[in-house]
């Protein structure tokens, strides 16, 4: 026993990591029918990131044909050149390859996940210091949580393309947090380019870029991971900033927002190469626009367009897709100081509000969560940690059985499915808006340390 | 010999002295049973039985009309499912497909329904098959109504008509559970006595009877015909006012009464006396049969609607209603020459359409055979039911592998997949 604690101690971090994807890789050769199972699953897969239909795609594109023609395939046409380059899915060893890439895909986000932990955005910023920056979790935590969350382990199985969209995401904002300007525009993109939503993050991942270059041109470094320095807010340094050196707001956002769309065209671009035509973007794009395609699914979005009329669609479309895009840039300016919680709540509100929402990009979410570890205790004494959490789980366990019951038994109704697909998307919210309160509730704090434990109320 | 293989109901034609005088052409029978769930057995195997008889005695099934208001036969309670029997031997299914063969006389009060052979008589053939003309819940007192005045949608079809004149004899037995003046149709509906007697008068008005038979087997049953007013009707009920009529015996392993007292001496006497149509069988013997002391309850007859009363009515045959004999003039003497001659023509005609037919029918083998004009057509028609793949060269084969242009996307992906990676390197040298 000794003897692995020794282990552990001397290498934690690869024997975590290692342990997430033997779990993963153990998973799929126990239970070989699981991960075939879990794409058939509307919880995990949709129609905008299927692996069965990527398959489908991928069988079309290899004989010439352009996928895009029928309206079954929806996703990213690069897609199609790395699975052509893999065998093929439908025996044990395509299956198994898959699952080692996506597997991959798992222990890169949570490396990002550990890397973004480790340089304390989360709780240090240009013009903040949370008083609660001892209470942070250890970013092996962090890439732990991610690696055994089971929504995560289930998407990994499953296969969904939008994991390749979390993945990239996470790899931006932890280059954004290495001050990595290009590299997180360019990871960005291709997150954007997988699934269209990663392009509300463009604002937030932007003002985290700048703040942590204008964090680097002080004169400062990062913050040691586990300080224990005291609660009382101090600055970096003692020395006076220049803050002319900072670099200028307005040029770096339109540097880094060409900087995405040079990248973005450059994939769009590259597609266009490999497809006979350009109707890859409206299928790939405007599907989650549009909404032609119904099939049921943990989101909130399908319910609603099945029994909408016609004369309404459009207007209901742009008020939905509007109420999604409408919290990108407040949340940059509300949360100007932390721009790290900012980027993390608005990953929330694509993981609940998306079209085609599903549970591993919601599991993701969950796990990235924890890098706002610091605000945990705030928002359990506070708030509705408990209930969220039970609500979580009440709904995971009777969504599948809705929907086997409506679908499958017949003797339940499209109306129990969506009930815990409410039920769901309302215990999301409760976390999400806990953790808004949270975060500014530490901002308060910050300023204001003799309001500590008191209640807050509306005046 | 040749004359004895003719079929038993032209046999009576033929035997039956007083024919001329029978005044109906056609036979029909409407036979309702009116209750439904399992422990109703007994009203479906009154009626089927009934049928049976019926159909044995020459009616054939287009003038039958056969109103069974649930399955009996293939009820999920049925130990012996796709059978219904009348008796607890189980001797003879009703429901049987296969068609009856004649089987020896049993001891007496047993198979009622078996046909019993005599050395006088050819063994009676009875048709295979059960048609029911109204099942489930079509049975209802409007379908029974309509069905008795004819009063229906165009769209409703022939087979499911009563479709008499004014010289057919009908036949309605009807049997369930009844009460004083009424009959319950399925448990959700009744019959009141004076609803069936104003159809009764509408069928007169209309000119659809002869004469009507009407026989019911319920509980209070002879309040049931009390209410008639139209001539030519004969009703026979099987217990007065305040009395029930009973079933006869039940069947251990069916698990339910199996038939009514009153049905069962009904298809006793029809079984045994009638099964030679020699015999001249009245109507006054039938209800003389149903004594208390058989039916346990005091059946009745109303007689008096009928020209010349209650005689009048024991004095008619009862093959008159229950079998197919139709009034047939045979001509003879000197006219019988003419039309035997008539006849040989008739014959001679059809000998010739038939050769006819059979050389065109030798001539169209030919052709198919030889003619180069029905190949090429044939070949043109073999050649449109192809595959498409063999007459368009382009259209490519989906189940083969990709090919050589497979290794090509191949390439193309990993090249873009490169280029993308070395993007990426170049970016994050840059700042």
């Amino acid at each position: 026993m000794n003897a692995l604690r020794q282990v552990f101690n001397d290498h934690p971090k690869a024997i975590v990591f290692a342990a997430g994807a033997l779990l993963r890789l153990l998973t799929a050769l126990l239970f070989p029918s699981l991960p075939d199972l879990l794409t058939l699953r509307p919880e995990i897969s949709t129609p905008v990131n299927s692996f069965r239909r990527l398959k489908e795609g991928s069988f079309l594109y290899e004989r010439g044909l352009d996928p895009y023609d029928g309206g079954i395939f929806h996703q990213a046409p690069l897609f199609l050149s790395l699975f052509s380059l893999m065998p093929d899915p439908s025996f044990w060893i395509g299956r198994l390859v898959s699952i080692l890439l996506y597997t991959g895909l798992d222990v890169l986000s949570a490396d990002c996940l550990y890397s973004i932990a480790e340089s304390g955005a989360a709780h240090t910023t240009r013009s903040f210091q949370s008083p609660r920056k001892a209470r942070t979790w250890k970013p092996l935590s962090v890439a732990a949580i991610y690696l055994f969350n089971p929504y995560t382990l289930l998407a990994c199985l499953g296969r969904p393309t939008t994991v390749f969209a979390t993945a990239f995401t996470l790899l931006s904002i932890s280059h954004a947090c290495q001050r990595q300007t290009v590299t997180a525009a360019f990871a960005l993109a291709f997150a954007a380019y997988v699934s269209l939503h990663p392009l509300l993050l463009l604002p937030p991942v932007g003002l985290l870029c700048y703040d942590r270059l204008c964090m680097d041109m002080d004169g400062s470094h990062d913050s040691p991971p586990h300080d224990e320095t005291s609660f009382a807010p101090t600055t970096n340094s003692t020395i006076a900033v220049d803050q002319r050196a900072f670099p200028k707001a307005i040029p770096f956002a339109l540097r880094f927002a060409a900087t995405f769309a040079i990248f973005l065209a450059l994939l769009l671009g590259l597609s266009r190469l490999l497809l006979p035509s350009w109707k890859f973007i409206p299928s790939v794009y405007l599907t989650a626009l549009t909404l032609p395609d119904l099939t049921p699914n943990p989101g909130l979005w399908w319910y609603f367009f099945i029994e909408m009329f016609d004369a309404f669609r459009s207007f209901f479309l742009g008020v939905f897709a509007l109420h999604m895009l409408s919290y990108s840039v407040p949340f940059c300016l509300r949360f100007q100081k932390q721009p790290l919680t900012a980027v993390v709540l608005m990953m929330g509100i694509i993981a609940i509000f998306e079209p085609y929402a599903n549970a591993g990009t919601a599991g993701a979410w969950l796990s990235a969560l924890c890098l706002l570890s610091h605000l945990f205790e705030l928002s359990s004494l506070h708030r509705y940690t408990f209930p969220a959490m039970a609500t979580l789980l009440y709904s995971t366990f009777l969504g599948p059985a809705f929907h086997h019951l409506w679908i499958y038994a017949g003797s339940g109704n499209a109306n129990f499915f969506y009930a815990i697909t409410l039920v769901w998307s309302l215990a999301l919210l409760i976390i999400l808006t806990d953790t808004v309160y949270s975060a500014l509730r530490d901002e308060w704090e910050a300023e204001r340390p003799e309001g500590k434990g008191k209640d807050v109320g509306q005046i | 010999m040749r004359l004895l293989s003719l079929p038993t109901p032209l046999l009576a034609a033929i035997s039956l002295p007083s024919l001329s005088d029978a005044t109906h052409t056609s036979n029909w029978a409407v036979l309702v049973s009116t209750s439904r769930f399992w422990f109703n057995y007994r009203h479906m195997a009154n009626t089927l039985s009934l049928y049976r008889t019926v159909k044995r005695l020459g009616v054939p099934d287009s003038q039958i009309i056969l109103m069974l208001p649930d399955d009996m036969a293939c009820n999920p309670r049925n130990t012996f499912s796709g059978s219904v029997f009348n008796d607890k031997s189980r001797e003879l299914d009703l429901y049987d497909q296969k068609p009856d063969t004649p089987t020896q006389e049993s001891a007496e009060g047993g198979d009622i329904a078996t046909e019993s052979e005599t050395s006088e008589t050819t063994p009676q053939i009875m048709p295979a098959g059960i048609e029911v003309d109204y099942r489930g819940n079509e049975v209802t007192v409007e379908t029974f109504i309509r069905l008795l005045t004819d009063r229906w949608p165009a769209s409703h079809p022939t087979s499911k008509r009563l479709l008499t004149n004014s010289q057919s004899n009908i036949l309605i037995y009807m049997t369930g559970h009844g009460g004083d003046s009424f009959l319950k149709f399925q448990d959700a509906e009744e019959i009141s006595s004076h609803d069936l007697a104003d159809a009764f008068a509408q069928m007169h008005e209309k000119g659809r009877y002869n004469e009507l038979l009407f026989m019911i087997d319920t509980c209070q049953a002879n309040t049931m015909y009390e209410s008639f007013y139209s001539p030519g009707v004969v009703g026979m009920g099987s217990s007065a006012r305040d009395q029930s009529s009973y079933s006869h015996h039940a069947d251990q392993d069916v698990g339910v009464a199996v038939i009514d007292r009153w049905t069962y001496y009904a298809l006793e006497f029809l079984e045994t006396r009638l099964n030679s149509t020699s015999a001249d069988v009245r109507l006054g013997e039938l209800f003389d049969f149903m004594t208390f002391d058989r039916v346990h309850s005091d059946a009745g007859i109303r007689a008096d609607l009928l020209e010349g009363g209650e005689e009048a009515a024991r004095n008619r045959r009862v093959l008159d209603f229950f079998g197919n004999v139709q009034g047939v003039d045979v001509e003879m003497g000197d006219g019988g020459r003419e039309s035997l001659g008539d006849w040989r023509a008739d014959l001679e005609a059809l000998r010739r359409i038939g050769e006819r037919t059979k050389r065109e029918m030798g001539e169209l083998n030919v052709t198919v055979g030889a003619g180069s004009k029905v190949s090429a057509r044939e070949a043109g028609a073999d050649r449109s039911v192809l595959p498409a793949m063999r007459v368009e060269g382009d259209v490519l084969d989906m189940a083969a592998s990709t090919g050589g242009s497979g290794w090509l996307k191949k390439a193309i992906g990993g090249t873009s997949l490169l280029l993308l990676g070395a993007a990426w390197v170049a970016g994050s040298k840059m700042r």
